[in-house]
């Protein structure tokens, strides 16, 4: 099951390694992982996001609470909740065909909505064409899960040659 | 009051002599330096000089498991720090209280692969509570203040702190108060008072209970209550191999060891029982054997320190997460008194069959088992307060099987890492703490050799330490294995030994040696009549094996038993 956990950390050196050396311990491979600082310089968050089951949940839970610097754990199976996740994506329909048009030969799209969102919205553009997305990984908030309303991808465009 | 400037080096000082720190076990080097140079300022501090680093870790373990102190070990950078690393992982897996500082190079060097610069905090990420690189002086003081609670507080363990040669030998203010640790966590709140009515009430309502003793009764210093629990409900003890000396082994109810080489009449009982309670152990596998298969028919009850060992290997039904002595206490007045005459009656049913195939009680071929070594060193010591510390192996299962430890702290063993060349720094490090305690270290010859030269260290501190090989000729317990599952075929486990006496001798210790059955009972008498340290080399059968045995991925019921007295034993094939 693919899992958003998001934590409250102080924001110290070396707690990230922290983070994935836990995972690594359980040969988790790691999906995406964030970490930004708060407005309080002394607190971070770090989402990530890792495919496990309710056992593992319970053992990468207890394993990162004994990190010293973690202050709170929270996980969520629900991926229209509230981790935001943003994509830089590069859309080009193929050989020449939009120069001879004069339409661009790519379309340059950043994108951010929660990860579901975001997942269709990538699906619909590789059914359109060939896609390359560089995506952020999920950022979330240490809230309760669920509190976030549902969010849709805003879309803006940077092309080629406008 | 005018500030009190120091530098680095001798802050670390400073605060070890606060935290009651006056033995630390030690090898000098490049990054340490300065450290070493500040440490002629504080005669209070008393340093043992080691051999090899990784002496000086199981020493500062051996030190806390006898003491319940934090110990300490000290090091240089590179090659130091890395000697250090499988005493540190020792430590890690037992949950022993032991703060080790390390130099580190200039930090302006680092990340350059500069001359003995290693990353160690990376190194000893997973096998430490926490770990530190300092690299200012003034960073010092909170690093090793938080260091000691990290290590001695809630579950126990390694803490490493990586001070940078700059860092020693820089300047500034030294505030022991402003030092003090604090954290934005929170503390684990205790359990509820509706979840330990729950367990008293499966505790008052079982048939057939029992109680899983772990090395959490020795760690909590739980052994009254535990008593108190055992003598007010009549449930029966078994113990893990670390939490031998948490309940007396003289006591009725204590039934002895559990798991692959338990007592039979004791993994039989665990799959017959119809509530276990797990007290301060972790259902390690060399104690459930199957998890498929392990106690099928019993309610199970969890009290333990680390919320991650709950649920871990075994699901349990009611867990309590709290400090065992603690939450004991708060349980201790709920339980109902009871006698649990049927069920008694049952295990000992299952006794008696095993104790026909007990090894003290074969017919003398005269031949020398360690059995009887281990046995008759019992008996020699049992009207004192010995301290043994074993190493790891055939002669490891055996000590537990046939020394009965009556207190706390009174075995000292590498139990989850399993670590060959323990016991002999261990038991000189247990010597420090307890400098009146006769101690006793129990190693194999495979073991031995790979710490022996801390013999070097007990003659230069000049330690009573009694060193008993239990001489076999083979890495033995692997032999075994290679006898039972790999149709005995012994690859790479032959030894041909030195001569364990002349190498003791050229240390300067007392050397003697033992053959027969009948030398036993004198040599022991003899050895513990010097006054300083002894080796002696008993030569065992060599190709006797551990009973009964649960062979790995069976069922605890499923065990290998020692042959009838009439059918011929292993050793005679």
């Amino acid at each position: 099951m693919r899992t958003f956990f998001v934590m409250d950390v102080e924001n110290r050196r070396g707690v990230l390694e922290r983070i994935a050396s836990v995972l690594r311990r359980r040969m988790l491979q790691i999906e995406t992982i964030v970490a930004a600082p708060t407005q309080d310089p002394a607190r971070a968050v770090v989402t990530f996001v890792v495919d496990t089951d309710d056992y593992g949940i319970q053992r990468i839970t207890t394993g990162l609470a004994k990190i010293i610097e973690v202050i709170s754990i929270h996980h969520t199976l629900d991926a229209s909740g509230p981790a935001i996740e943003s994509a830089i994506v590069h859309f080009s329909d193929g050989a020449g065909s939009g120069r001879a048009s004069g339409n661009p030969d790519s379309l340059l799209i950043h994108a951010s909505g929660n990860a579901q969102a975001l997942d269709r919205f990538l699906n619909l553009l590789k059914q359109a064409g060939r896609v390359d997305a560089a995506r952020t990984g999920a950022e979330a908030w240490p809230e309760v899960p669920g509190q976030h309303e549902h969010r849709e991808p805003e879309i803006g465009r940077n092309s080629h040659g406008h | 009051m005018e500030p009190m400037i120091r530098n680095g080096a001798e802050i670390i000082w400073e605060c070890l002599l606060r935290e009651g720190v006056r033995t630390v076990f030690g090898y000098p080097g490049g990054a340490i330096l300065p450290a070493y140079d500040a440490l002629t300022k504080y005669p209070d501090m008393h340093h043992v000089l080691v051999r090899h680093e990784q002496g000086a870790a199981h020493m500062a373990d051996g030190y806390a498991r006898a003491s319940g102190r934090v110990g300490v070990a000290v090091a240089t950078s590179g090659p130091g720090a890395t000697n250090l690393v499988t005493g540190i992982a020792t430590a890690m897996l037992d949950s022993s209280p032991v703060v080790f500082i390390t130099g580190q190079v200039n930090s302006k060097l680092i990340g350059s692969d500069a001359f003995q610069e290693i990353d160690i905090t990376g190194i000893t990420l997973p096998i430490t509570k926490h770990n530190y690189l300092v690299t200012r002086a003034q960073d010092v003081a909170p690093a090793l203040r938080e260091a000691f609670q990290i290590a001695a507080s809630g579950r126990p363990g390694p803490v490493l702190v990586d001070i940078t040669k700059d860092a020693q030998s820089a300047f500034c203010e030294f505030d022991w108060d402003a030092a003090a640790p604090h954290r934005l966590r929170g503390e684990q709140p205790p359990p509820l008072a509706t979840t330990i009515e729950e367990a008293a009430r499966l505790i008052n309502r079982a048939k057939r209970p029992l109680i899983l003793a772990g090395h959490g009764i020795i760690l909590s210093a739980a052994d009254r209550e535990l008593l108190a629990l055992a003598e007010r409900a009549d449930i029966p003890v078994a113990v893990t191999l670390l939490g031998i000396g948490g309940f007396p082994a003289s006591h009725p109810l204590n039934l002895g060891m559990m798991g692959m080489h338990g007592e039979a009449w004791v993994n039989v009982a665990i799959q017959e029982a119809d509530l276990l309670i797990a007290l301060g152990m972790r259902f390690d596998d060399r104690v459930t054997g199957s998890l498929k298969t392990y106690a099928p028919t019993a309610k199970k009850i969890h009290i333990e320190i680390d919320p991650a060992e709950i649920n871990k290997n075994v699901p349990v039904d009611v867990a309590l997460i709290g400090d065992l002595k603690g939450v004991l206490q708060q349980m201790l007045p709920q339980i109902q008194s009871t006698r649990h005459a049927d069920w008694h009656e049952r295990i000992r049913a299952h006794k008696g069959e095993s104790a026909v195939r007990d090894i003290q009680n074969l017919p003398d071929d005269g031949h020398l088992y360690a059995a009887h070594v281990i046995n008759d060193l019992w008996r020699a010591t049992s009207s004192g307060e010995a301290i043994v510390v074993s190493d790891v192996g055939q002669h490891q299962m055996w000590e537990a099987q046939y020394f009965r430890h009556e207190r706390p702290r009174s075995l000292i063993t590498s139990g989850g890492l399993g670590t060959m060349g323990f016991a002999l720094p261990a038991a000189i490090g247990a010597k420090m703490a307890c400098p009146d305690a006769e101690v006793w270290a129990v190693v194999g010859d495979g073991g031995f050799q790979m710490t022996q030269a801390e013999m070097a260290t007990i003659v230069q501190e000049q330690l009573g330490v009694k060193i008993a090989i239990i001489n076999n000729g083979y890495l033995g317990m692997v032999r075994q294995w290679q006898e039972f599952f790999h149709e005995g075929r012994y690859s790479a486990t032959p030894l041909l030994n030195p001569d364990f006496v002349k190498l003791a001798e050229a240390h300067g210790i007392h050397g003697c040696r033992v053959t027969q059955r009948e030398q036993l009972e004198q040599t022991v008498r003899e050895a513990r009549a010097i006054d300083g340290p002894v080796l002696v080399d008993f030569q065992v059968e060599q190709e006797d094996a551990v009973y009964p045995m649960i062979p790995a991925g069976k069922a605890l019921h499923e065990m290998i038993r020692r042959p009838s007295p009439i059918a011929e034993t292993a050793g005679d094939l």
